[in-house]
C-alpha cells in the first residue's frame, strides 16, 4: 500500500508537482486503517521505520526494557589507587626534613650567629700559649744571652754597676719590649684581623643559611598537601561511589527511557475529520449541473437567450464565438 | 475528532507513538512517577552524609598546616641569622667598625698590649740591675730598673696607634665590600613577604575549596527534590508531542460570498424563464445561499 505524506498538485493543470510517499508492506490492520471511502474520519499513518526494521525495534524495546529491570549493578572493586609504600615513606621524609632541618643547617646557622655576633673573636683557646711561648723564647735569650753579655762587657771595662751599665740594659730591655710588643701585635691583632675576615665572610652564608627554614616550611606544608591530595581524591571517590549506587535506580530507568525515546515520532497516525460540504450547497450544486443539463439538451446559453434581443446585456457573460 | 457537516471546527489527533512500543512507554512512565513520589524510594535522594573535602586542619594530619604557620612566622618575623647578617652590614655601613671601638677590638688591644706589659713586668725588669748589687753597688740603686718604668706605655701608644690605623683600612674596605652583600639582605625582606602572602594565599585556596564545597553540597541538597521530580519530568519529555490534538475553524464561505455565488447561481437557473426568472432566480439564490 502506497502511502503519501505530501502531495503537490498544480490545480490549473492537474500536474502532480510533489509527492512525498513510499510503499507500506505491514499489516494493514497495524497501519492504522488507511482512508476507508465511507468512514467520516479520514486516518493517515506515516510510519518512518520501515516494516522490514520493525521486529528489532520490538526486540529492542524489549531488551531494553528487561535491562532496567538489572543493568548497572554496583561496582564493587577498587576505583582508587591505595598509596604504596614508597609515596608513602617519600611523604614522611619529606615531612621529617620539615620539621627538623639537617644538623649542617642547624649547626651551619648556629656557627654563622655565633661568628657575625662575635662570640668568635678572643675564642683561640692555643693563642695566649703561643704567645708565652714566642714571648718566653726572646725572654730567655735576653736572661741568658744578652744581659750576661753586657754584664762581662761592662765588667771587663771595669764599668760595671756604672750608669752606662745601666742605661745599655735599659736600652736592651725597651728592644725587647718592642719585639714583646710585635709578637703580641701579631698574635693578637692578627687573630682578630682573621676573625673580622671570617665575620665579614659569613655575611655570604648567611642568607643561604637564613633561607633553609623557610624551603623546610615548604617542605613540610607540601608534604602535607601530598597528603591531603590523596585524601581528598579518597573523599571524591568515595562520593562518586555513593552517588553512583544513588543515582543507579534512575539510570536503569532511563535505559528504557532512552528506548521509549528512539520510537516515539517513528509512526505518526493523524486522525482527522472528513471534508463534507453543507446539504444546501450540494442541493444547489446538483441544481445547477441539472439547469445546465438542460439548457444544453434545449441549446440555451448564457447572453444569448430565447428572449434575444431582449435579453440583458448585448454580450454573453462567457464568449460564444458567435455574436 | 470528528466532524459533522454543520460542525463550526474540526479536530484532528495526531499519535507519534506505534502500537507495539505504548506498552513501554507506559511501564516507562509508572516507573518514573513511583521513584518520584513512592516512599519506598526516598532514599535514593537523600544528602550525602560523610565529609567531600579534606580538611587542612585536622589534627590526624598537621603538616600541611603547619607548614603554612611555619612560613607564616617566617614571613613575619624573618629569619635570625638574616637579621643578624642584615643588622651587622647596616652597622659596617654606619662606620662602626670603624674606629674600634667594638668590645672585641678592645678586648683584643688588652691582650696586644697586656700580655707584653705582664711579660715585660714579671719576666724582664726584675732582671735589670740586680746583679749589680751583687758584685758591690752598694747604693742599692737600680737605675736601669728605673729606666725601664716608662717602657711599656710608651710601646703601647705605638702599637695601638698602628693597629687603630691598619683597623681603619682594613675596616673601609669591608665597608666597600659590604655593599653587594647588602643587597642580598635587602632582597630577604622582599622574599619575607611574599613568602607571607603565598601563605596566605595557600591557605586561602584551601579555604575557597571549602566554601565551594560547602556550596555545592548546599545546591545539591536544594536540588535534590527537583531532581527526583525531574524523574519523571524526563519521563514526561520523552513523551511530549506523542500525541496531538488540534482543534481549528471548519472552512466556510463567508455570507457575502454566500449571497452573490447563491444569486448568481439562482440567476443561471432563472434565465430559461426570461428577465423575471433571471431576477426571481437571483434573488432566491442569494437568500439560499446566505443560508447554506
Amino acid at each position: 500500500m502506497r502511502i503519501h505524506n505530501r502531495v503537490v498538485i498544480d490545480i490549473a493543470t492537474g500536474v502532480i508537482l510533489e509527492d512525498d510517499f513510499y510503499d507500506y508492506q505491514g499489516q494493514v490492520a497495524e497501519c492504522g486503517g488507511g482512508k476507508g471511502g465511507g468512514s467520516q474520519n479520514s486516518v493517515t499513518q506515516t510510519n518512518l521505520i520501515p516494516g522490514y526494521a520493525q521486529p528489532s525495534v520490538v526486540a529492542y524495546l524489549a531488551k531494553m526494557s528487561e535491562l532496567s529491570q538489572t543493568g548497572y549493578e554496583t561496582y564493587t572493586g577498587e576505583t582508587y589507587a591505595e598509596q604504596n609504600n614508597n609515596e608513602k615513606d617519600g611523604i614522611i621524609a619529606l615531612a621529617n626534613i620539615g620539621r627538623n632541618p639537617h644538623a649542617i643547617i642547624t649547626q651551619g646557622e648556629t656557627y654563622l650567629r655565633d661568628t657575625i655576633d662575635a662570640l668568635k673573636f678572643g675564642s683561640n683557646p692555643k693563642i695566649n700559649e703561643a704567645y708565652l711561648k714566642m714571648a718566653s723564647t726572646i725572654i730567655t735569650f735576653f736572661e741568658e744571652d744578652t744581659l750576661p753579655r753586657l754584664h762581662q762587657e761592662f765588667n771587663m771595662s771595669g764599668n760595671y754597676g756604672s750608669d752606662s751599665h745601666h742605661w745599655a740594659q735599659a736600652k736592651a730591655a725597651e728592644e725587647l719590649m718592642a719585639k714583646l710588643q710585635d709578637i703580641g701585635m701579631d698574635i693578637y691583632f692578627k687573630d682578630y684581623i682573621e676573625e673580622r675576615r671570617s665575620q665579614f665572610g659569613s655575611l655570604r652564608a648567611a642568607t643561604e643559611y637564613g633561607i633553609q627554614d623557610a624551603l623546610n616550611a615548604e617542605i613540610l606544608r607540601t608534604a602535607g598537601m601530598y597528603g591531603r591530595e590523596y585524601r581528598q581524591g579518597k573523599l571524591e571517590d568515595d562520593y562518586r561511589k555513593w552517588r553512583d549506587e544513588k543515582e543507579a535506580i534512575v539510570r536503569r530507568l532511563e535505559i528504557l527511557g532512552n528506548a521509549v525515546r528512539s520510537v516515539v515520532g517513528s509512526q505518526v497516525t493523524e486522525t482527522s475529520p472528513f471534508y463534507r460540504p453543507s446539504t444546501i450547497s450540494q442541493v444547489a450544486g446538483l441544481a445547477l449541473a441539472g439547469v445546465g443539463l438542460y439548457g444544453m439538451m434545449k441549446g440555451l446559453k448564457f447572453g444569448n437567450t430565447a428572449m434575444g434581443e431582449a435579453g440583458y446585456g448585448s454580450k454573453s457573460l462567457i464568449p460564444t464565438g458567435g455574436a | 475528532m470528528s466532524s459533522g457537516g454543520g460542525s463550526s471546527t474540526s479536530t484532528s489527533t495526531m499519535n507519534n507513538v506505534p502500537a507495539y512500543a505504548q506498552p513501554y512507554v507506559q511501564a516507562y512512565l509508572q516507573r518514573a512517577s513511583a521513584i518520584t513520589f513512592n516512599a519506598q524510594f526516598d532514599s535514593y535522594f537523600t544528602q550525602y552524609a560523610s565529609s567531600t573535602y579534606a580538611d587542612i586542619n585536622d589534627p590526624l594530619y598537621p603538616d600541611e598546616i603547619d607548614g603554612i604557620n611555619a612560613l607564616v612566622s617566617r614571613g613575619r618575623n624573618g629569619n635570625a641569622t638574616i637579621i643578624k647578617g642584615d643588622n651587622h652590614v647596616k652597622a659596617m655601613l654606619d662606620g662602626d667598625y670603624l674606629l674600634g671601638t667594638k668590645p672585641e677590638f678592645q678586648s683584643m688591644l688588652d691582650n696586644v698590649t697586656g700580655k707584653p706589659n705582664q711579660s715585660f713586668a714579671d719576666d724582664v725588669r726584675p732582671e735589670l740591675g740586680g746583679s749589680c748589687y751583687l758584685v758591690g753597688d752598694l747604693s742599692a740603686e737600680n737605675k736601669a730598673y728605673d729606666l725601664t718604668a716608662n717602657i711599656p706605655a710608651r710601646y703601647n701608644d705605638r702599637t695601638l696607634a698602628k693597629i687603630y690605623s691598619d683597623n681603619y683600612r682594613a675596616e673601609r674596605k669591608y665597608q666597600d665590600d659590604s655593599l653587594p652583600a647588602g643587597l642580598e639582605f635587602v632582597k630577604q625582606v622582599g622574599d619575607n613577604a611574599d613568602m607571607l602572602r603565598k601563605a596566605g594565599l595557600h591557605y586561602r585556596v584551601w579555604l575557597q575549596g571549602y566554601d565551594e564545597d560547602n556550596y555545592k553540597k548546599w545546591f545539591e541538597g536544594e536540588a535534590l527534590e527537583v531532581a527526583r521530580v525531574e524523574v519523571l519530568g524526563n519521563a514526561i519529555r520523552a513523551l511530549v508531542g506523542t500525541q496531538t490534538t488540534k482543534t481549528e475553524p471548519y472552512y466556510r464561505p463567508n455570507k457575502m460570498v454566500g449571497v452573490v455565488g447563491g444569486a448568481m447561481a439562482g440567476a443561471a437557473m432563472g434565465a430559461p424563464l426570461g428577465p423575471y426568472g433571471i431576477a426571481a432566480g437571483a434573488i432566491i439564490g442569494g437568500i439560499v445561499g446566505g443560508l447554506s
